[in-house]
């Protein structure tokens, strides 16, 4: 269980469109999105709000076309081809999906073909579209399956049950989920607005990220042996998958525990031990927009990262995206991908005031360079049902090498200063 | 004696369980259009407070949970954030959505939900009153798959317990009827069971069922329609069982097979491959079973939910001892093995089998 994970490929769909690339220009762009409302006429609800990708069809299998979308351009971005992947090595090769709903439109009332069918098939049918043989699993760990889809793909590398997994979460529009969040009283009716004072509620969406989870060891032999044709960036090397942590608050069905004991136990088992904080250059968090839930989040991390949680940039990707659900994690994976690429933390979408209560360093004026040494991201994902997970994800190589400090991506003008109002930095 | 410890040398089986409606009328297995609802009553199986507004898959895993806790396994003797959970289903909360979808298409919209079941709009909220009650603080796992869902919960929560995520599990698997107009009536009832390593089972004396591995696998069905498709089924079958053999020991017998399957292509492949397989090794003698080694596919059907693999599981690791592989594969793709080895001694089983089907 010793075999070194890393991830080559990155994939995304989300409301900002379809790719990475829409993806990291609307991080840099930190424009506000404000939700839609579904084209659902049977969506009787007062906030049928929610962050939708850009595609009309709330009939089609969106999860699917998403997770598919998403896993090609990791493909590609792994410099790996889908007929070269679903040769030789295709036993060799398998698919973990997270989703909190999987695939809920053809149940929903009016919306399939009457009947029922199995929602959970999404890594079947990336597995079946791809031409894959190894294992193909759906999670369902609520807003959590994507870190825990993550953290069975190391497991499955780790162990040598697997050479590269294909592996993250999708998740889409469902009436039922909607619905049931907005009895629940959960809706943020302005937009999804994480660590902010004034925020009520989460927002939605819709989006898949996939990542290519590989054994070190298998890296090197196929790409020693032939060029890569991926759409990776140059010079933009394998990032170590190096911890994943799991937990369970085993108590209310939808609210974490006051305590943040859990969350802060799957932390450190992500960073790896005593000292394994040192090296955060940024943390994405979960962080939603429900009131307990950041600051729950933020007492976490202050217990984590102790004293550097003053200068640790935190990214709220739900803040530019909304709440993706079971994709969330993956999402979240995908970003800090983005970041240890480029070497810089974009700045936050801009708050109004941040929630004392949160008090987290939320850059919103500049981008902040990651520093050589802090070139690890963490990011968090909860779900219902007490699902807690944590992950890792790090530039080992640029850590070792001072130089590589993205030269042309400024100064870190918000280090070192007060992080925001209302916040104790 | 020894035993191995981790994912190769298998984990060992101290409690099982299962949650059932009894027989259908005339001794057949399937209640036609499903089972009466009132064949559980969760005041009596669970208590008489503070179940009422869980959905019934629900009721049914913590009884089962219970079960199997009761029959030896010792998940309370590890610290809680050691002990972890892998759940399986794949319907159980079919026919409650399909309530709430009507509800806010048509009947009030959204408010008129209950807030009680609101949140199992998730599906793995199905197991977080059975986190509480058992303090499974390690993590909550849970995988939906049609058919093999239980299995892959036993490959998964194995291999996290092999990368020391928790030191003791359960695995559960639960189903409830599928919603009118579903087109066939679903699974009922729950599955449970412990695993542990050995030599922790074995430290503290505890009754072992048996050592369980399992591997899971996907083909495409799409490409079984040409016999490139067909032959890489069978090889990439035949690898993944040789492969599970091999971990029990070179010059291992071939075990006795257990088959559930539907009638598709790939569950017919399957079966022939790893008949093949079994067919080279010499035989290890037979033993009685729950499951009818030998029958034709379709004779213990797969059904809509992941229960019927679960179902088989626990009864072939509380039944007599012997070496025994439980093959699953249906029409979707995806085919699971679970291989139990014996540990030449018969298990206790002091709340084993016979709460199957307890009519409360």
């Amino acid at each position: 269980m010793t075999e070194e994970v890393v991830v080559t490929g990155i994939g995304a769909v989300t409301c900002h469109g379809g790719g990475t690339d829409a993806l990291w220009q609307a991080m840099t762009a930190a424009g506000i999105r404000l939700p839609d409302r579904p084209a659902d006429r049977l969506a009787e609800m007062d906030l049928p709000l929610m962050n939708l990708v850009p595609d009309p069809d709330l009939s089609a299998e969106r999860a699917a076309r998403f997770a598919a979308a998403a896993a090609r351009e990791a493909l590609a971005d792994a410099g790996l081809d889908p007929d070269t992947l679903s040769g030789d090595g295709s036993a060799r090769a398998a698919v973990v999906v997270g989703s909190c709903m999987g695939e809920p439109g053809t149940n929903e009332r009016g919306r399939g073909d009457g009947g029922w069918t199995p929602p959970f098939r999404l890594a079947g049918g990336l597995a079946e579209e791809l031409g894959l043989y190894g294992a193909a699993h759906d999670v369902t760990t609520a807003c959590s399956a994507g870190g825990y889809a993550l953290g069975m793909a190391v497991d499955m590398v780790r162990s040598g049950e697997a050479d590269l997994v294909l592996a993250g979460g999708s998740d889409a529009y469902s009436r039922v989920a909607l619905g049931c969040f907005n009895r629940l009283g959960a809706v943020d009716p302005e937009r999804c607005r994480p660590f902010e004072q004034e925020r009520a509620g989460t927002v939605f969406a819709e989006g898949a990220g996939m990542l290519v989870v590989e054994s070190a060891t298998s890296h090197r032999a196929r790409t020693s042996t032939r060029p890569r044709t991926g759409t990776r960036p140059a010079g933009a090397r394998p990032l170590r998958l190096s911890g994943v942590g799991w937990s369970c608050d085993a108590g209310h069905p939808t609210a974490p525990h006051a305590d943040g004991e859990q969350i802060v136990r799957a932390m450190r088992e992500a960073l790896g031990g005593p000292g394994g904080e040192a090296g955060i250059g940024c943390v994405i968090p979960h962080a939603t927009g429900t009131r307990i839930g950041d600051e729950v989040e933020s007492r976490a991390l202050h217990h984590v990262l102790g004293r550097r949680v003053r200068d640790v940039p935190v990214y709220s990707l739900k803040a530019l995206l909304g709440h993706t659900g079971g994709a969330s994690a993956a999402l979240g994976a995908v970003a800090a991908a983005l970041v240890l690429r480029h070497g810089r933390v974009p700045r936050n979408i801009p708050l109004d005031h941040q929630d004392p209560q949160c008090p987290v360093w939320l850059p919103q004026r500049e981008p902040v360079a990651l520093e050589p040494g802090r070139r690890r991201v963490l990011v968090n994902a909860y779900g219902f049902g007490g699902s807690n997970s944590s992950l890792v994800l790090e530039d080992a190589e640029a850590a070792e090498n001072a130089e590589d400090a993205a030269a042309a991506d400024g100064p870190a003008a918000d280090r070192g200063r007060p992080a925001t109002r209302g916040v104790a930095a | 004696m020894s035993l191995p410890i981790g994912i190769d040398g298998g984990l060992a089986v101290t409690g099982a369980a299962l949650v059932l409606p009894p027989d259908a009328p005339g001794g057949r297995a399937q209640w036609p259009g499903g089972p009466p609802d009132d064949w559980f009553d969760h005041r009596t199986r669970l208590g008489p407070r503070g179940y009422k507004y869980l959905p019934a898959a629900a009721q049914y895993l913590l009884a089962a949970a219970r079960g199997a806790a009761a029959d030896g396994g010792g998940i309370d003797l590890v610290p809680e954030d050691r002990r972890g959970s892998a759940l399986a289903l794949n319907g159980a909360l079919a026919g409650l959505f399909d309530r709430m979808d009507r509800q806010v298409a048509a009947e009030g919209g959204a408010n008129a939900l209950s807030p009680a079941t609101a949140p199992y709009f998730a599906a793995s909220v199905l197991g977080s009153r059975l986190a509480a009650e058992h303090g499974l603080k390690g993590f909550a796992l849970t995988l939906a798959a049609p058919g093999t869902a239980a299995l892959e919960a036993v490959e998964a929560g194995a291999r996290a317990l092999a990368a020391g995520r928790c030191d003791a599990l359960f695995v559960g698997a639960a189903e409830h009827a599928l919603p009118k107009g579903a087109g066939e009536p679903g699974e009922q009832g729950a599955a449970a069971l412990v695993l542990e390593p050995p030599a922790a089972a074995e430290a503290r004396g505890a009754a072992v069922h048996g050592l369980v591995r399992a591997r899971s696998l996907h083909v495409p069905p799409r490409s079984l329609a040409e016999g490139a498709g067909r032959a890489r089924l069978t090889a990439t079958v035949t690898g993944a069982l040789d492969r599970l053999l091999a971990a029990a020991g070179p010059g291992a017998r071939a075990p006795e097979p257990h088959y559930v399957l539907d009638g598709s292509p790939v569950a017919a492949l399957t079966r022939a491959a790893v008949d093949g397989v079994l067919a080279i090794r010499p035989a290890a003698p037979p033993t009685p079973g729950a499951l009818a080694p030998g029958a034709p596919p379709g004779a213990v059907p797969l059904g809509a939910g992941s229960l019927a693999a679960a179902v088989g599981l626990v009864r072939l690791v509380t039944g007599e001892p012997g070496d025994r592989l439980l093959v699953v594969a249906g029409g979707r793709g995806h085919i699971a093995f679970v291989l139990l080895s014996a540990l030449g001694r018969p298990p206790v089983r002091p709340h084993g089998p016979e709460r199957e089907g307890n009519p409360c």
